[in-house]
């Protein structure tokens, strides 16, 4: 009974004493005041940021001239302005500040230029009322050729459901892709959308990984290899239309289909995005996300800054005004 | 995990065939606490408890104790910044120790012995997230008391540190994307030994057998590991667990 007795004097002992000492062991948070907050995000943007050579940013210049504007006193809503304005230096649309209230970004890259795009016209007067959705894909067949409207990268292709809508377009004389206003999403999609219009194997593309604090830690370069797909290859004429809101994902993808001879890239630049994103932690709990890759098409072109058409296209005002898309005509009359 | 399961329990009926001794099939249930710091991706510690679940297989004797066990761990974790979001935590650890006896003094009989750890780490939320994987061979050293042989009573304490791990850690960028056909390219496969995988492995229990042969044990366990290369990280867990023993030879 006397070493039961002891057994659980030293089972809660030893309870109480590695629940206290986490913060021993483990280390104590740093103190959120607002000039660690700043440093934190000024030093780890600093060490994992990969794109400041390409975008000729001088960090140190600008954590300088930020680090003035921190006072002690501060609140988060002063604060998450202060280092959201910091971040929007960078003119990255991968970078982004999070708190409860906002989420601090820079969209310059899409605002500054020409919107290009109307779903109501693509709505109304091109998908029409009876058109397929084949999981995210809106498709149709105007005058026999294809039409797919593809919002979205973000959520996983089913292929069953790629096969079908291939399967429906493949008697088609042509295709067009409109990933118009496509914020992206994964990049695995955008390798499987894209091996359906290929029958050979193509290195497309090239990674380099921020591989550790220097600025010219990189690992790679690694080719993004796309094989053809299994089921059933499109290799008549394939039209892929951009504007500057095709950002990310829906940059990678033209990217890929660039290398492809039967396809052209129509409308705008696409939006860029081209730095894969990862996510971090404030020593306050904001999160915080920036590049930390730098990716190149196949003839070496950053695509950070878009990739570029080879048929330039703007939505004519006049034509919008009358419910038509000039870019849609312009590559409905291409493939005709 | 089915295969990593399969795997494991077929070890464990192999063993269970050459052992001759007291064989005993254990399910258990517990609470665990457990604390991380991955500092890569948060300056911030973040801890949470939950329910531990497992199964193993024992074999005692006189002169040898054989133990494998595989615990699950699920638990939402948080930080203690006030905008802290759910962290969501999964882990799955399995060892295999085996002891052979020392010597015995004042009615203590002191083991020594070699232990197998596989331990998996998973945590995520809708923003970030990180693991950690580590195979590990360890020193153990156990001690069993027990008053007399009709005592029902046998208390137990084990102590064990690893001493060579091979560990895989995602590497300093992203974990999404870095895929070239179905290899990820971005995992990084260490062999490690102290300080940069270092671990320390705490049990304290006592087991009760019934008359019929079977046993119930509570157990306290104690852990810490950290692997620094690349991304540091650095666990605590700590918690209870009872298990019912089932003798089946």
């Amino acid at each position: 009974m006397k070493i039961a007795i002891k057994t659980t004097w030293i089972l809660g002992i030893s309870f109480l004493f590695f629940s206290s000492c986490g913060r021993l062991i483990l280390g104590a948070d740093p103190e959120p005041t607002p000039m660690i907050v700043f440093d934190d995000l000024a030093y780890n943007i600093e060490t994992r940021y990969s794109l400041f050579k390409d975008k000729g940013v001088d960090w140190q210049a600008i954590t300088t001239e930020y680090r003035e504007k921190i006072n002690p006193d501060m609140g988060d809503d002063s604060l998450f302005q202060v280092l959201n304005a910091m971040l929007g230096e960078l003119k990255d649309g991968h970078v982004n500040l999070s708190y409860i209230k906002d989420r601090g970004r820079n969209w310059s890259w899409k605002l500054d230029y020409p919107e290009n795009f109307n779903y109501s016209i693509v709505e109304r007067n091109y998908l029409g009322r009876n058109h397929r959705i084949t999981q995210s894909f809106e498709n149709t067949i105007i005058d026999s050729i294809g039409y797919i409207y593809y919002g979205s990268f973000s959520k996983t292709i089913k292929k069953k459901a790629l096969n079908a809508m291939m399967d429906y377009m493949k008697d088609t004389k042509g295709l067009i892709i409109d990933i118009r206003n496509n914020g992206g999403g994964k990049l695995n999609n955008c390798g499987l959308l894209a091996s359906y219009f290929t029958d050979t194997i193509n290195d497309c593309m090239e990674f380099l990984y921020k591989s550790g604090p220097g600025p010219d830690d990189f690992d790679g370069p690694f080719a993004y290899e796309i094989k053809p797909s299994d089921t059933l290859n499109y290799t008549k004429p394939v039209v892929v239309l951009m504007n500057r809101s095709s950002f990310s994902g829906a940059t990678f993808f033209p990217a890929m289909m660039s290398t492809f001879p039967n396809v052209t890239l129509m409308g705008d630049t696409s939006g860029g995005g081209g730095g894969i994103p990862f996510s971090f932690e404030l020593p306050n709990g904001w999160v915080y996300r920036c590049s930390v890759s730098i990716t190149t098409d196949c003839s070496g072109r950053n695509i950070e800054f878009g990739v570029l058409p080879d048929i330039k296209v703007d939505l004519d005002p006049k034509d919008e005004a009358k419910g038509i898309d000039t870019m849609i005509e312009r590559a409905l009359a291409e493939l005709r | 995990m089915k295969t990593i399961l399969s795997v494991l329990l077929t070890i464990s009926i192999v063993y269970s065939g050459i052992a001759q001794q007291s064989e005993f099939l254990e399910f258990s249930l517990g609470w665990k606490n457990y604390q991380v710091r991955d500092e890569y991706q948060s300056p911030l510690r973040y801890r949470g408890s939950g329910v531990a679940g497992g199964m193993g297989f024992s074999v005692l004797s006189q002169d040898l104790l054989k133990h494998f066990d595989a615990d699950f761990f699920s638990a939402n974790l948080k930080n203690g910044q006030k905008t802290s979001s759910p962290y969501e935590m999964n882990g799955f650890q399995y060892q295999h120790s085996q002891v052979y006896h020392l010597y015995e003094q004042s009615g203590v009989n002191y083991f020594a012995g070699i232990a197998l750890k596989v331990n998996f780490g998973f945590r995520g939320s809708n923003s970030i997230g990180g693991f950690d994987t580590a195979f590990s061979l360890a020193l153990v050293g156990r001690a069993t008391y027990k008053e007399s042989p009709n005592n029902p009573w046998m208390h137990q304490a084990a102590l064990s540190i690893p001493f060579f791990a091979w560990a895989t850690r995602p590497m300093y960028t992203a974990p999404a994307y870095v895929k070239k056909g179905n290899r990820f390219k971005n995992i990084s496969h260490l062999f490690l030994t102290i300080p940069n995988y270092f671990g320390i492995d705490i049990q304290i229990g006592s087991t009760y057998f019934l008359n019929n042969g079977n046993a119930f044990r509570f157990d306290y366990r104690g852990q810490y590991y950290q692997i620094l290369p690349i991304r540091p990280i650095r666990v605590l867990t700590n918690g209870f667990k009872t298990t019912a023993l089932m003798k089946v030879n």
